[in-house]
């Protein structure tokens, strides 16, 4: 080591990531060679893993990930090509799914040569505190950012051209990470709702005592008594717009037997009115039905946003048809089909149906009606299906959604 | 003997209105805008319910609960939250106790209801408090 050569002395894979990953609280893992055998591991993959590191470095790649082996053959792609990748899959084993993402990037040399494949790996459970993730989501984008560039300045240190070529792949790891923009995104929204309910509730709170005092007033003449009574029908308009956007609407937290056809007929009766504006012919037919143990609020948000968005997308006397059934089997349930003869929804639209954001309805639309929909059905561990069709003549669109009975436990 | 009912909530307009509302309903309110101060009110006023925010700065509403469970067992404290999303129960771990909890807005018809499901209604019967 001691008389060096004129040429840089090159680091090594594990001594490059050592003071770049180290400290990350996302588990990161180097691999090296043809076998992809581990050459580096931070501490928060050993603590995934629950493995020493001692036991890791030098074993092959798909020993040390529950789906290693899968991985393998992106990670052969990285290595021949120097392109990066992504690769998530969704681990049933676990009481909950699990999802495991991997983003596998490149280390190069200055000459161009795939030294190693750094691996990525992010666990996350889909199952609940959803406002909790998305803030961890956003919490740990910002302090992984702030790390690499933490982890950028002490690499300048030891060799320059490596570190253009690292933030180069940084910047393209970057790319490859569109879905954490997304869940920034959504952690923005997360705190923004629960901040604006917050602040919002409480002046309505007031409000409503304010309004509620002044009726209690004797002397009110017939026409204030009018003006107080509009005011206190406004505002209860805008609590219940407040709850209903701002946080997953719940009246009422408690798990209970819900009956649909019970659920679907007071929905349809709120909805009532724009179904007669708009000439809507509506039949809810009811084939058969057990009881659901759910949040009787959490399935009527579901229903009215598949109902809203069935409402808003025919024409003027147009068709929506509600069939509930029952679904026998290992996990019995029930289904609820709502079917339109609306305009459809395109081939390109489909994917993004779930997204946050994404929305038709320019001027009324949010974006959240179908993605906190899907949220909440996936808490229940049920599922919706969407097919659509935009062929005039036979257009429409059917959603499916199957909610489990669910046990009282 | 009148219910005596404490409101304690940061946002002042709030308390002193709920306080009044109360008031209208029979029962015998006082208010207070941080948790110290409805600790030391309290202690005098005896109240058999405290209705409190969830969030408030210095001393937050459970550990306010907390404190009230050691200082008077026989006060029942109702949670009274601003945020979305809220439950309707709160574990209170110190307190080994489950506290009811209540979402901002609500009406204060529906209010009174919880309120008297909770300790009767406001004028309380003497032949009970004599056993």
């Amino acid at each position: 080591m001691g008389a060096m050569s004129a040429a840089n002395p090159q680091p090594g894979i594990a001594e490059l990531c050592q003071s770049m990953a180290h400290f990350s609280p996302t588990p990161l893992i180097a691999v090296e060679g043809a076998d992809h055998s581990v050459s580096y591991v931070n501490p928060a993959f050993t603590k995934l893993v629950r493995k020493a590191k001692e036991d890791l470095i030098g074993t092959p790649f798909n020993d040390t990930v529950p789906s290693g082996g899968e991985c393998v053959l992106m990670l052969d792609r990285v290595f021949r090509t120097g392109e990066p990748a992504v690769y998530t899959r969704a681990e049933h084993s676990a009481p909950n799914p699990f999802f495991w993402s991997y983003v596998m990037w490149p280390l190069k040399d200055k000459l161009g040569r795939t030294l190693g494949i750094i691996v990525q790996i992010t666990e996350s459970s889909d199952s609940h505190q959803q406002y909790t993730s998305m803030n961890e989501a956003l919490l740990l984008g910002a302090l992984r950012q702030h790390e690499l560039t933490q982890a950028a300045e002490v690499l300048t240190r030891t060799s320059e051209d490596l570190i253009l070529r690292l933030q180069a792949e940084m910047a393209e790891r970057k790319n490859a990470e569109g879905a954490l923009v997304q869940s920034a995104k959504l952690a923005t929204v997360g705190v923004m709702a629960a901040t604006l309910a917050h602040e919002l509730n409480n002046p309505l709170e007031s409000l409503t005592n304010l309004i509620y005092l002044a009726q209690q007033d004797t002397q009110l003449s017939t026409k204030a008594q009018g003006y107080l009574a509009e005011a206190e029908e406004e505002l209860a308009r805008v609590a219940h717009m407040a709850k209903q956007t701002l946080g997953l609407y719940r009246e009422s937290a408690t798990h209970r037997q819900v009956l649909m056809s019970e659920l679907l007929s007071h929905l349809i009766a709120i909805f009532s009115s724009k179904i007669k504006n708009k000439q809507i012919v509506l039949a809810l037919e009811v084939e058969s039905e057990i009881p659901i143990f759910a949040v009787a609020g959490e399935l009527r948000q579901i229903f009215a946003n598949l109902l809203g968005n069935g409402i808003d997308a025919v024409a003027t006397g147009g068709r929506i048809r509600i069939k509930i059934s029952t679904v026998k089997g290992l996990r019995p349930g029930v289904r609820v089909t709502f079917g339109d003869n609306g305009a459809g929804i395109s081939k390109a639209d489909m994917g993004r149906i779930f997204q946050a954001f994404f929305t038709t309805k320019v001027t009324v639309g949010t974006g959240l009606g179908l993605w906190v929909s899907k949220q909440i059905i996936d808490r229940y561990k049920g599922a919706i299906r969407v097919r659509s069709c935009t062929v005039p003549g036979r257009c429409g669109t059917v959603a499916s959604v199957f909610l489990p009975s669910g046990e009282e436990s | 003997m009148r219910r005596r009912i404490l409101v304690v909530d940061d946002e002042r307009r709030l308390a002193d209105t709920l306080a009044q509302v109360l008031r209208l309903g029979g029962f015998e309110t006082l208010s207070a805008h941080d948790g110290g101060t409805a600790l030391k009110i309290s202690a005098e006023f005896l109240p058999d319910l405290v209705i409190t925010d969830v969030s408030m700065p210095v001393m937050d509403g459970i550990e306010l609960a907390t404190e009230l469970g050691v200082s008077l067992p026989d006060c029942k404290v109702l949670l009274f939250s601003g945020q979305a999303n809220a439950v309707e129960v709160v574990q209170c771990s110190a307190m080994e106790k489950r506290l009811p909890l209540l979402s901002k807005p609500v009406h204060p018809k529906d209010l009174m209801k919880v309120v008297e499901s909770m300790i009767g209604p406001s004028q309380a019967d003497d032949c009970e408090n004599l056993s």
